[in-house]
């Protein structure tokens, strides 16, 4: 029997734009989490992963407000409104629940701590042990995430770190507190392909020693279709198709992600698919209207008009779009 | 036969516009900053030839030395050793002037295409200071300007807008169409396709192999993914640890990768997934 994580229904991100009014970032996300389950976001660039995860942290920016709920349930079951805790819950939350690895670990570390002082710290949040035992502490979580020569890695500093070095002294940190949730924020952008497995790799062995709970943002679809349990495809704030991995992978419903799956199997397999060169890139559109009308072959008067509702089809998928392929 | 401006410069047929012989590029040592002792090389002996219309890609993991040796070609990152001709020209040896000359012909793309335009200007100015650079009269350059807009698949309006107000794929256009305006032979493109999702990447291969036929341009790409260099590139040099470990067409790499380390990028580049 699973038992749910984490649930977000109708998050809307809202910033207040001096000149032009109210502007929405994100729309109504919709989906929920169940413990030792793997959701991918995916989606280009500015399309708010990164938010999502903001949002989640509750570390937006505080012009941007959120509406909607974003529920935590805690080990005995609990219900915890994520924007209704007292700031000293908050932090509780955040240091014992949650582990986040941010985009580019080498800029997130700090430059004038050594690696080492900075996981101590980190393991001496929570848990209450001396200064000596949370360097074995330490060095044991680099030995966990792939670091050969851990007592060398915690006397450098992180400009000392290669990219794949640093980025797994990131997951050691988010690591540190044993979190039940891990966030992971484009954790192959900065990596080449052979980082990219290795990384994944790593991540499998983590996910088989403990019981992890991963929400993973990117736009590499690689090791996606192996790795996800469930499968979250973002459009411009819009969360187009959501649902198990298996069913949205092969058998994508919305056009965007058609389309996005289909130019990457094409690629892949070292092909051009011809169907989709005629897309014609216009102006962006207002926050009205569905986000892919402008390049979409089924676009029709109401896709510019009105932005598409969720629609669901009872299996745990959700679909965003006015004339969906069924 | 191509003619440009400076009526000197003509490309033969039978030259290489670029040549590459020898190249080791390098920083200062980090730890002596000041002193004068020798640089460290992260590339060495790198050398080749690249025809007009030719593909190249640079093959290599994060930290090989793949950027380094493009922004040598570019005049930006001194040598330690060797030549670069392009067009006849040795860069690092001729005089600015003559080097100001060539610079339009050879035109960079780079990684991140939110950081490459300057922020306070309209994309349509961008472009143009591109346009002036390849001697077009004012009336001219209105013209040229949609043009170029509509040969990189984006509306005519888009000149008025700046680049905060475009998508990262809009402006990945807007930045070829800045680099075509001077009317290049050459284009170094660094990593272009690293910020996008797959569906804007294949858009933008598709664009610049029509763009490759219809300006007649060669390229070199740096990436460290096969799957994108085989679509793009005809040839690639593999650089791993600072040294060239194989040339070859993309064809026989893929088929008879001969370094361990191209075997294992073949292998990543085309095991399906499950």
């Amino acid at each position: 029997m699973t038992s749910p994580l984490l649930s977000l229904t109708d998050c809307y991100l809202k910033v207040n734009h001096t000149r032009r009014g109210m502007r929405t970032l994100v729309q109504g996300i919709t989906c929920t989490l169940d413990v030792g389950e793997t959701l991918f976001i995916v989606g280009e660039s500015g399309s708010g992963k990164t938010l999502i995860l903001k949002t989640i942290l509750h570390l937006l920016p505080e012009k941007i407000i959120c509406q909607g709920k974003v529920v935590y349930y805690t080990n005995d079951g609990k219900e915890h409104d994520i924007y209704a805790l007292t700031e000293e819950e908050l932090v509780r939350y955040r240091r014992s629940e949650l582990g986040y690895l941010p985009q580019s670990p080498q800029a997130s570390l700090s430059p004038v701590h050594t690696c080492g002082k900075q996981l101590c710290e980190q393991i001496r949040m929570t848990a209450k042990v001396s200064a000596q035992a949370a360097q074995e502490i330490a060095q044991e979580m680099l030995q966990l995430v792939g670091l050969a020569n851990p007592p060398r890695v915690m006397r450098l500093f992180p400009h000392q770190l290669s990219g794949g070095m640093a980025q797994r002294v990131g997951l050691a940190l988010a690591l540190a507190n044993h979190p039940r949730l891990l966030l992971v924020d484009e954790p192959t952008a900065a990596l080449d392909v052979i980082g990219r497995r290795e990384f994944y790799q790593l991540l499998a062995q983590l996910r088989q020693v403990n019981p992890l709970t991963i929400i993973l943002v990117t736009h590499d679809l690689e090791e996606m279709p192996r790795f996800a349990d469930k499968i979250m495809v973002l459009l411009k704030g819009i969360d187009c198709e959501y649902g198990p991995a298996n069913t949205v992978w092969h058998t994508p419903a919305h056009p965007y992600s058609q389309m996005l799956f289909e130019s990457f199997k094409a690629i892949k397999k070292g092909q051009f698919p011809p169907s989709l060169l005629a897309g014609r890139l216009t102006r962006q559109l207002n926050s009205e209207g569905c986000p892919f009308a402008d390049r979409c072959p089924k676009a029709q008067a109401i896709c510019i008009t009105t932005t598409p509702l969720h629609k669901y089809n009872g299996q745990g998928r959700s679909l965003r779009c006015h004339f969906p392929d069924t | 036969m191509v003619k440009h401006k400076d009526n000197d410069l003509i490309l033969l047929p039978t030259n290489p516009i670029l040549r590459v012989q020898e190249l080791t590029v390098g920083y200062p040592n980090p730890s002596r900053f000041f002193s004068s002792a020798p640089k460290r090389a992260v590339v060495r002996n790198v050398s080749f030839d690249l025809w007009a219309g030719q593909t190249l890609a640079l093959l290599g993991p994060t930290g090989a030395g793949k950027s380094s040796i493009l922004l040598s070609i570019l005049r930006l990152l001194k040598p330690i050793q060797g030549n670069i001709t392009f067009l006849g020209t040795n860069l690092w040896q001729a005089k600015s002037r003559r080097v100001q000359a060539l610079r339009p012909l050879m035109q960079p793309i780079f990684q991140d295409p939110s950081t490459a335009l300057n922020p306070t200007m309209t994309i349509g100015a961008a472009i143009t200071e591109g346009l002036k650079l390849s001697l077009q009269q004012s009336p001219q350059i209105e013209k040229q300007l949609t043009e170029l807009l509509n040969a990189v698949e984006l509306e005519a309006d888009i000149a008025h807008y700046y680049p905060a107000q475009l998508s990262v794929g809009q402006l990945q256009r807007a930045i070829i169409a800045r680099a075509l305006a001077s009317r290049p032979l050459l284009l170094l493109i660094d990593e272009p396709f690293s910020a996008l999702d797959w569906l804007t990447t294949v858009q933008l291969i598709g664009l610049l192999k029509r763009l490759q036929q219809n300006f007649k341009l060669g390229w070199i790409l740096v990436t460290h993914d096969l799957k994108i260099a085989r679509l793009l590139t005809e040839r690639a040099l593999v650089i791993h640890n600072g040294r060239v470990v194989e040339s070859n067409s993309i064809s026989n790499i893929l088929t008879t990768p001969l370094h361990p380390f191209t075997k294992q990028l073949v292998q990543l580049a085309t095991t399906s997934e499950t």
